[in-house]
């Protein structure tokens, strides 16, 4: 159990600049489109992530067996990468949110009435 | 003291039956040989006993207790025929993780890992990196060892370095060993079981080889 950050780390690198291109287009969209776009972003983060997954058993299935003797299913190994990769994907939607809501010309014109 | 059963395993590729009526138990500080002809289902059996096989059924069990996934909370390890250390990290990173802290001066006195240590699974050659990824299965935390041809890729004199360290490691755990390398198998092995037409079959003596057809002639 105490090695499962580092496990963890060793999973997601591989699949880090996959999932990235996956969240900075989202956000992206979401910035030029604006928050009626998010629901559909999580469907793109989403497709990332199966696509991730599809890519990974063509190309990296036999690295698997080195998880499982740490211990770990592959199911567990995904579900903890995946579940970090949307905390970090919230986290930039909520600076974006905080952002836009501060800087926003509209907020400042209402400010000054 | 542990003891692994695996019991009525039944698998069947595209209606075609591989495993059929197939039970082995191995206790640990025991060496169990399984030999078989290519095809014959022997590294399926060790992925359903392991866990990532499905089998149309299955039973086993560590001391009575049924096992669903064989690698969870380290119960048993299994040596793949293929590479599966993931390239880009160095190995004696990846070795802490798997290797069992009690057998880490054993293993870290390697003469494999000390030349090693420092490198990736990219920058050694198969064979070295063959070696490694046995020596790691075999001093990780398992109580049960599942070794899918651990003599194959690798030189002779390496092979016979592996045997006594298998023997010493088997003082703790159970292990079972597959390979092509019959002669090696006998040497190393308490029990020796054939899978035959889908069955196991519990050799007692070893002309029974040539008797069930695995071998036309014992002899090295």
């Amino acid at each position: 159990m105490s090695h499962i950050r580092t496990l963890l780390k060793y999973f997601y690198k591989p699949i880090l600049p996959w999932n990235l291109g996956f969240t900075l287009t989202a956000i992206f969209f979401i910035g030029t489109y604006g928050a009626r776009v998010t629901g559909f972003m999580f469907f793109w983060k989403f497709i990332g992530y199966a696509s991730t997954i599809f890519l990974q058993s063509y190309t990296a299935k036999n690295v698997y067996m080195y998880y499982r003797n740490a211990g770990y299913s592959i199911k567990r190994m995904y579900i903890y990468a995946f579940a970090i990769d949307m905390a970090i994907f919230i986290i930039m939607l909520i600076v974006l949110f905080t952002a836009s809501h501060l800087f926003a010309p509209h907020h400042v014109h209402t400010k000054g009435r | 003291m542990y003891t692994l059963k695996a019991d009525s395993i039944e698998l069947a590729f595209d209606g075609r039956k591989i495993l059929r009526d197939v039970h082995l138990s191995c206790k640990q500080g025991e060496v169990i040989g399984l030999l078989g002809r290519n095809g014959c289902g022997k590294s399926s059996l060790l992925k359903i006993i392991f866990g990532t096989l499905t089998a149309a059924h299955r039973y086993v069990s560590i001391n009575d207790q049924f096992i669903h996934k064989g690698y969870h909370d380290n119960r048993i390890a299994y040596l793949p025929q293929h590479n599966y250390l993931p390239t880009g990290i160095r190995l004696d990173k990846l070795a802490k993780i798997l290797v069992d802290p009690f057998s880490w001066d054993d293993f870290a006195e390697l003469p494999i890992y000390q030349q090693n240590a420092n490198k990736t699974a990219g920058q050694v050659s198969g064979g070295e990196l063959r070696q490694l990824e046995t020596m790691m299965i075999i001093h990780s935390r398992a109580d049960f060892i599942l070794l899918d041809e651990p003599f194959t890729h690798i030189s002779p004199i390496q092979a016979d370095a592996f045997k006594p360290i298998i023997r010493a490691c088997a003082k703790r755990k159970g292990i079972i060993v597959t390979d092509h390398q019959y002669y090696n198998i006998l040497e190393v092995s308490d029990k020796v079981i054939l899978l035959n037409n889908g069955c196991t079959k519990h050799i007692i003596d070893n002309e029974e080889l040539v008797t069930y057809g695995y071998l036309s002639s014992i002899n090295r």
